[in-house]
């Protein structure tokens, strides 16, 4: 084996020792050449040393209300869904309705807003008689007159 | 006749969450939820921060099952979201310091004693190592910092790490090899 403390390349192996991911054979390489490297013993202790600090950190644990917020946030997430699901539909039919709206409302205004054409009245029927009906009448009448002054009943009563 | 290659166990539950199965994503949960969280906390360093990450990164499991392919393992998979949701929040700035951690012991601080006994004396010390181990890995560059807690704290292997941070192998085992000198240099005195 290369010693790692001589060969740069080499040198992840010791962590690798240290981490314990090395197979079998590979651990029982590096332990045969630790005993007859000095240089390698010192860094393996430093590698070792290291290793346990890191590991003295500990993590938190978990929330125990952890799982609770999570499916409460996919039920919602699955309620957004559907009104997701509604929202697009619109938004796929609202710009093509658009100039058919506008159309209808423009119509509909100029309907209601117009003013109404005026409507045909027929001439009220006057009580007064015009002037040539008048005199018609009048005139019929003087000859009526006239007639019943000439008849024979009338003259023999002068 | 064509062998086929036989899924891992949690790639089969997703392939059931996929099918509509939603106890096999509880399973899921139950068996990712610690990592991923304790991933994230050594990143962000804020548990409430962390936890929020998380079940983002769950959710965008679940949101992916439709289009889910088994084409790595699940684990992969999962720390790659959680590894750019983490990221994301490095970058953007969402990490914060606990407010309980007590500074390296140069400083005169004062701090209430309300307890008399004499490993009152040793935590606070442990507090200050810790403190220390913790200011040293948030120095790291956000990608060094989180191959290093996936090799170290998750113990995944080198091909699960490039998974995730979406990069070689080669790759990986040069960003741990520098992270691992500077976070040595820097605690030396501590180990």
């Amino acid at each position: 084996m290369q010693c790692p403390s001589e060969h740069g390349d080499n040198a992840g192996i010791l962590l690798d020792f240290c981490a314990r991911r090395l197979s079998s054979a590979q651990t029982l390489a590096v332990e045969r050449h630790l005993l007859e490297c000095s240089r390698c013993r010192e860094s393996m202790d430093a590698h070792r040393s290291f290793w346990n600090l890191m590991g003295e950190w500990q993590a938190p644990e978990v929330s125990p209300d952890f799982d609770r917020r999570l499916f409460d946030r996919l039920e919602r997430q699955q309620d957004r869904g559907w009104r997701a699901r509604i929202a697009g539909w619109i938004r796929l039919t609202w710009k093509p309705a658009i100039p058919v709206l506008l159309t209808a409302a423009t119509a509909l205004t100029f309907i209601l807003v117009r003013e109404p054409a005026p409507v045909p009245v027929p001439a009220p029927q006057s009580a007064a008689v015009d002037g040539v009906d008048l005199n018609q009448v009048e005139q019929t009448l003087d000859d009526l007159n006239m007639l019943h002054q000439l008849s024979p009943t009338s003259s023999q009563s002068l | 006749m064509m062998a086929v290659a036989a899924l891992e166990p949690d790639a089969e539950l997703m392939l059931r969450v996929r099918e509509g199965d939603s106890a096999s994503f509880a399973i899921l949960l139950e068996r990712h939820r610690r990592p991923v969280i304790h991933f994230l906390y050594r990143m962000v360093q804020n548990q409430a921060v962390a936890e929020e990450l998380a079940q983002e990164a769950f959710l965008r499991v679940y949101r992916s099952r439709e289009n889910y392919q088994p084409s790595a393992k699940f684990t992969t998979w999962l720390f790659r979201i959680a590894t750019n949701l983490a990221l994301n929040a490095v970058r953007d700035g969402r990490s914060e310091k606990r407010q309980e951690v007590i500074e390296s012991a140069g400083q005169d601080r004062p701090v209430q004693v309300f307890d008399a006994r004499p490993n009152v004396e040793q935590r606070m010390v442990e507090d200050a190592r810790m403190s220390e181990v913790r200011s040293a890995i948030e120095s790291l560059p956000a990608k060094q910092r989180a191959a290093v807690l996936m090799h170290k704290y998750e113990e995944m292997e080198y091909s699960q790490i490039a998974g995730a941070l979406e990069c070689s192998e080669s790759a990986v085992k040069s960003l741990l090899f520098r992270a691992y000198e500077s976070l040595r240099s820097r605690l030396a005195h501590l180990a």
